[in-house]
């Protein structure tokens, strides 16, 4: 607030007193007045006026000087109208009631938001439990399928439906991890929420998602070792969902002959898991982007099935969770995903004893 | 001697196909189609293992599984579509033996159940053979072996593998995708290329070993011993 606002913001009263002096400056001239006299009467009706203004400015200042400050301190900034300053004026009081009506809509709209936004994510989630049955059943009917005409496999019809129900089954692990991604992507905002830190085999999850994933990898003509003896501290699901995805990234931009390579290394307190493919890789000016959401690249535009979802989501959960995730690539030689797990000081001491 | 399991789960389709899932992996199976008697069951039938719906109409899985731990000590797998790690966190407080979340790939649920019977089998013998015998030529599987006669080859785990799936379908032609595929069930991830290099190599051990034409291969079908 500058003075000259402020004075400003007064001249009205200013405009009053000036022509309050004026009219009795002019009446006490014509009853005969002597004008030194009249002077300093003007000049004392000025000091008082003067000095008024001043401590007015000065309370005026303080004030809205506090107020700022609360509301620049303040974490939630619409909640100012419950916390201004105290204050005898009149206006204040009437401003001040209806800041706090206007913010008290704003809070019940964005309560109805979040209300709102609660229900879509629960009635998510639960729908995604419900389709994974179907899911189920149809793996299952798949997996007995096969099982049961495998036995004769001299027919070629038989050949035949071992390669439908085959396809059928892979489309369905499709399925399965769009679905997962929804999931996930709904509970990426609240992941402390949700997770369940245990101690985890690396080597037993990678196991799993590669066992999950095996026809399609078998299809791709993969190979993949696995040498993960370090155990880290981490959950399950969360880490299974991370890793099935860079696997899939690994299969979308392969070579002629793919070739995984899973293993980790133990630092002094940490343990980095690194995934490394001989796949397309990525263009150098486009790895400072590769996990922005919605980002495709041109390996991506060349693969139509991009959504620039996956590794978004993946760095995601890794922060969530703790993890480290980054990448390394030379383009046309391959991509190397590192994972780094921190270990706490106590594990790391009590293991080193 | 085959482990009897217990399978609660209310959908009609997924407890006919685990059925025979579990069936076609010599399992004896119990899938009642009223589970409220759950416990007693689990008691009166004598199972091995039990495998738990935890999202069952008109009663929980939780409840169900509080119900047999206070019963027996049988072991208890929740099967679940619910992915949270509260329900997680529950199911092991419950004294649940593991937690398998749907959709479960077959073969991994298969495996999970066959480490916890192998963990909470108390003085049971494994019925699983380790010894398989065709044409006069015996597999050794614990020791990873094959002998003829007098003479005896060390394997490579590979080897192991590919003729332990050609002895279990001793007589007819095993496709190599489902070759490729047994491997990658049993942790040894290859391609089809390197898989004919494996065999090829184990063609040669064997006929230094005087077994020429044991395994026969035909070309579009795969492999038979």
């Amino acid at each position: 607030m500058k003075p000259s606002a402020f004075l400003k913001d007064r001249s009205l009263l200013l405009l009053l007193h000036l022509s309050c002096m004026a009219l009795l400056a002019g009446f006490l001239h014509i009853t005969g007045y002597p004008a030194a006299n009249i002077l300093l009467i003007c000049a004392l009706w000025s000091l008082i006026l003067g000095a008024w203004l001043f401590v007015t400015y000065l309370q005026r200042k303080k004030y809205f000087q506090e107020a700022a400050q609360i509301l620049e301190h303040m974490d939630k900034p619409y909640l100012l109208g419950e916390v201004l300053p105290d204050s005898w004026h009149l206006e204040d009081k009437l401003y001040r009631d209806m800041l706090r009506r206007s913010n008290k809509s704003v809070i019940e709209e964005i309560h109805a938001l979040e209300d709102a936004m609660q229900e879509y994510r629960e009635y998510l989630e639960s729908w995604v439990h419900e389709i994974k049955t179907p899911i189920t059943g149809i793996s299952l009917l798949c997996e007995n399928g096969r099982k049961a005409v495998s036995a004769e496999l001299s027919d070629s019809t038989t050949k035949g439906i071992n390669r439908l129900l085959r396809d059928i089954t892979l489309e369905n692990n499709k399925i399965e991890n769009y679905v997962d991604m929804v999931l996930y992507y709904a509970r990426s905002g609240q992941v402390h929420k949700d997770y369940l830190i245990r101690e985890t085999d690396l080597q037993e999850i990678i196991y799993e998602v590669l066992g999950k994933e095996r026809l399609l990898l078998i299809q791709n003509h993969v190979q993949a070792d696995v040498s993960c003896p370090d155990k880290v501290f981490t959950d399950r699901k969360w880490i299974s969902f991370i890793i099935n995805q860079l696997i899939l990234n690994s299969i979308k931009y392969r070579s002629d002959a793919p070739v995984l390579h899973f293993y980790t290394q133990r630092d002094k307190n940490s343990v980095t898991l690194t995934v490394e493919d001989n796949g397309t890789g990525i263009l150098p000016e486009e790895m400072p982007r590769i996990f922005e959401k919605g980002f495709t690249g041109s390996n991506g535009r060349d693969h139509e099935k991009a959504t620039g979802m996956g590794l978004y989501l993946c760095r995601k959960l890794c922060d969530g969770l703790g993890i480290s995730l980054s990448a390394q690539s030379e383009y046309g030689q391959g991509t190397k995903m590192l994972l780094t797990f921190p270990l706490s000081s106590y594990i790391t001491a009590t293991d080193l004893d | 001697m085959h482990y009897k399991i217990l399978l609660i789960e209310d959908e009609l389709l997924l407890r006919k196909e685990l059925t025979i899932l579990l069936e076609n992996a010599m399992y004896q199976v119990i899938a009642p189609e009223s589970y409220r008697n759950a416990p007693e069951m689990a008691v009166s039938e004598k199972a091995d293992l039990v495998l738990l719906d935890v999202n069952l109409p008109d009663c929980n899985g939780f409840d169900l599984c509080t119900g047999i731990r206070s019963a027996t000590d049988i072991p208890v797998i929740f099967l679940t579509a619910r992915t949270d790690s509260m329900d997680e966190l529950i199911g092991i407080l419950k004294g649940a033996d593991d937690y398998i979340t749907k959709p479960y790939q077959p073969a991994l649920l298969l495996a999970r159940i066959g480490a916890v019977l192998k963990r909470t089998a108390k003085g049971r013998t494994n019925w699983e053979a380790t010894l398989l015998s065709h044409k006069n030529v015996t597999l050794d599987i614990a020791a990873c072996r094959l002998s003829c006669r007098e003479r005896s080859l060390d394997l490579t785990k590979t080897e192991m593998k590919i003729l332990h799936l050609l002895f279990l379908h001793a007589g007819a032609f095993v496709a190599r995708t489902n070759l490729v595929e047994y491997l990658w069930e049993n942790h040894i991830f290859l391609d089809d290329n390197t898989l004919s290099v494996h065999v090829t190599r184990l063609r040669e051990k064997l006929r230094s070993a005087g077994l020429s034409d044991f395994i026969e291969t035909k070309r579009g079908m795969g492999y038979r011993i």
